[in-house]
């Protein structure tokens, strides 16, 4: 098991927004978070790298538990590949650059090796004739699949994805699904955190329902969108559906 | 002596000028740098120390800290050479007012990328390093500018601590042949070549490291 | 990486800075906008104190290192010992005294009061002078004098004196009508004398006299006022002084 996590809670400035939750992902394998705004999405992305420290639970990543206050954080966070939702990419340095920095600086590869392996990680996100471009000349679609290339860059043994769609238009949201899938092809582990129903549905992944600080349900997407039990959760996805675009044809 | 030889004869003091004017602004970036970077650590006790550092400074009137340096620090058992001076004062103050200019430079950089770098697996120093200096320097340079141009106005007071530069050649020529209006129009001339030549300088720097979208232009 | 070759270039500047001066090499901290005194003539620094100082050095066979401040720096050069001599027509004051020691008087000199010519303006005695404006450089000795002898007298005050950077701003104010009066010392007068349309309106004699200025505890005051009396002797220096004056 790549990652297990038990009664994770957060609590902070008298909110509880986590309060145990409760999951696993194995390798390989591609898990979708879903839930209403608010609901700790994103804290539980950024617990996961400790950029936020829960206020208990227990999280075993690779078998090891990072929440020791031992821990090494900074390799941890070597080993994990983070794409935000506005990208991040580092504004005064070319698509190339952003993508050799950890390689040259933290693995303290040689200039033309770091480049090497940068240019193999750009072509795989089809990103290679724009290695020397800055991110304020690239478009929403493009930066991500930088910021993506970025992240694989040090290989990782998981990619988080949060909220990869929203930033983008439609139609460079469609494009996500089918890089979530070459992704899956090349046997890259990931959980993605997102609230775009599409995306859940067409990535063909188990759903968890993440909501009032906790799993409620973890399923298919068909089961889980249209005929769960709780009619809670139906009441949700099918409010989502009305204030989401009607589902686009299929390509 | 016609205008051109009075041009000639200041012209001495020019090497002087620019001199003092560098090593002043070289240790006005180095101060204000490590004060920008050393408050980016946010350790309290350190920041309130750096917050009476900065107000000292930018207070003080560059006259009355040159010569508690020069003339002052020599009672103390401390003789200093007249450009260290300089840089020990003007450059000092100069440093004060630009670590002001690099902290509002270090607010205009998306805090998403710091976090990026931290989601990395950068340490603390190298994002300083890699990720929020070489952004500050870029969105600084009008604030840099301006104020090495106050470097450039104040460095005649390096003529009190006996730097020949140009006012000490002015003063002398004048008294000398006390042809004051053309001797000072010809200074005036002199300084405004040498902030041309200074600011030229730093914006074909700029251009050079410029990256587009970074900072509007 | 730069940065630190540049922070030990600034150090090693300090270090050779601060090193121990040269044996027989005086340091004279000097304003040369004192003719005939002191003054630049093609770039050379030149002067009736550099001769008389000059020839104390080829008596002892030392050397001098020269440096130019502005007047008040040249003061604190020699309060703080970066200086060990300091000459261009220095009136010596009571004021000064306290901080730093005087050579013997070396030279008379009075205090003028001047006008342009064509103003035609002749004080007979001092009850007129408060209706005009006065005008010197800062740091002058005129200041002690008017605090001290005028004002008790109600003849003028501090407050009503403008000051200026150097002789050449007071004299462009005089040139120009914005000023009734320069104080100028005598042997200043006479070098403006012969370029510029001034006259003495009025003449102070008998309180000023140069000297040479030493650190507080200087021993080369002492050689030095030996030179004078012994070496030089009166007459030789007075050929001097007429030599520059006229």
């Amino acid at each position: 098991m790549l990652l297990t996590v038990r009664n994770l809670v957060m609590a902070y400035d008298g909110r509880t927004v986590l309060d145990g939750v409760n999951f696993d992902l194995e390798e390989g394998e591609l898990k979708i978070v879903m839930g209403p705004s608010g609901c700790g999405k994103s804290t539980l992305l950024r617990c996961l790298n400790r950029l936020a420290t829960p206020t208990g639970g227990q999280i075993l990543f690779q078998g090891e538990d990072i929440l020791r206050p031992d821990t090494d954080v900074r390799a941890l966070r070597q080993r994990i590949g983070f794409v935000f939702q506005n990208f991040a990419l580092y504004r005064h340095l070319t698509a190339l650059e952003n993508v050799t920095l950890a390689l040259r600086r933290l693995r303290r590869l040689p200039v033309a090796e770091a480049n090497a392996r940068a240019r193999h990680e750009l072509s795989r996100m089809d990103m290679l004739a724009h290695q020397d471009k800055y991110p304020a000349q690239l478009s929403g679609g493009q930066k991500q699949r930088v910021a993506i290339a970025r992240a694989l860059a040090m290989d990782p043994a998981v990619l988080y994805f949060d909220e990869p769609t929203s930033a983008l238009d439609p139609l460079m949201a469609r494009e996500v699904v089918n890089m979530l899938h070459q992704l899956r092809r090349d046997k890259v582990s990931i959980l993605c955190v997102t609230h775009d129903l599409y995306l859940a549905r067409a990535a063909g992944a188990r759903v968890l329902f993440l909501d009032q600080g906790k799993i409620l349900a973890e399923d298919e997407p068909e089961r889980l969108f249209d005929s769960h039990a709780d009619p809670r959760i139906r009441a949700f996805f099918r409010q989502e559906l009305e204030q989401q675009r009607p589902e686009p044809l299929p390509i | 002596m016609d205008f051109p030889q009075i041009i000639e004869l200041l012209g001495k003091g020019v090497g002087y000028t620019i001199g003092v004017t560098v090593a002043c602004s070289v240790t006005g970036m180095v101060i204000g740098v490590a004060i920008a970077m050393l408050h980016r650590l946010d350790w309290k006790p350190l920041n309130r120390v750096l917050g009476a550092f900065v107000y000292v400074f930018r207070a003080l009137p560059v006259l009355v800290l040159l010569f508690i340096v020069f003339f002052g620090l020599p009672n103390l058992g401390l003789r200093v050479p007249p450009v260290v001076s300089m840089m020990l004062s003007l450059g000092v103050i100069a440093g004060a007012y630009l670590s002001e200019v690099f902290r509002g430079a270090l607010d205009s950089i998306d805090p998403n990328e710091i976090m990026a770098a931290e989601a990395m697996g950068l340490s603390r120093l190298q994002i300083l390093l890699f990720i929020e200096m070489p952004q500050m320097l870029r969105f600084s340079v009008p604030g840099m500018v301006n104020e090495f141009t106050t470097v450039l106005k104040y460095s005649p007071f390096a003529y009190t601590v006996g730097i020949p530069d140009v006012m000490k050649e002015a003063m002398a020529l004048s008294a000398a042949t006390l042809r004051g209006v053309e001797i000072y129009l010809a200074v005036g001339l002199i300084y405004f070549a040498i902030y041309k030549l200074l600011v030229t300088f730093i914006w074909a720097l700029e251009k050079r490291y410029r990256v587009p979208g970074l900072t509007e232009h | 990486m730069r940065a630190i070759t540049a922070l030990m270039g600034v150090l090693l500047v300090f270090l050779v800075g601060c090193s121990k001066d040269a044996e027989n090499r005086i340091r004279v901290a000097v304003t040369p906008a004192s003719p005939p005194n002191l003054y630049e003539e093609n770039g050379r620094t030149v002067g009736l104190d550099l001769e008389l100082f000059e020839g104390y050095c080829k008596a002892r066979g030392c050397t001098l290192q020269i440096t130019a401040y502005d007047w008040q720096g040249m003061l604190g050069a020699v309060v703080s010992k970066q200086a060990d001599v300091a000459f261009s027509a220095i009136s010596i004051t009571d004021q000064r005294k306290e901080v730093m020691d005087f050579s013997q008087p070396y030279m008379e000199n009075t205090w003028n009061l001047v006008s342009l010519e064509k103003r035609n303006l002749q004080l007979d005695d001092l009850s007129q002078l408060k209706q005009y404006s006065i005008g010197y450089p800062r740091g002058m000795a005129y200041s002690d004098f008017i605090r001290k002898d005028l004002e008790p007298k109600g003849v003028y005050r501090l407050d009503q004196v403008k000051l200026y950077p150097s002789y050449n701003e007071v004299l462009a104010d005089l040139q120009n009508g914005n000023l009734d009066l320069a104080f100028l010392d005598g042997t200043v007068a006479s070098v403006y004398r012969k370029t510029l349309p001034i006259r003495d309106s009025y003449v102070f004699t008998g309180f000023d006299r140069f000297g040479f200025a030493f650190p507080k505890g200087s021993k080369l005051r002492e050689d030095f006022d030996a030179y004078l009396s012994n070496e030089l002797k009166p007459e030789a220096l007075q050929a001097i002084i007429d030599k520059w004056l006229n």
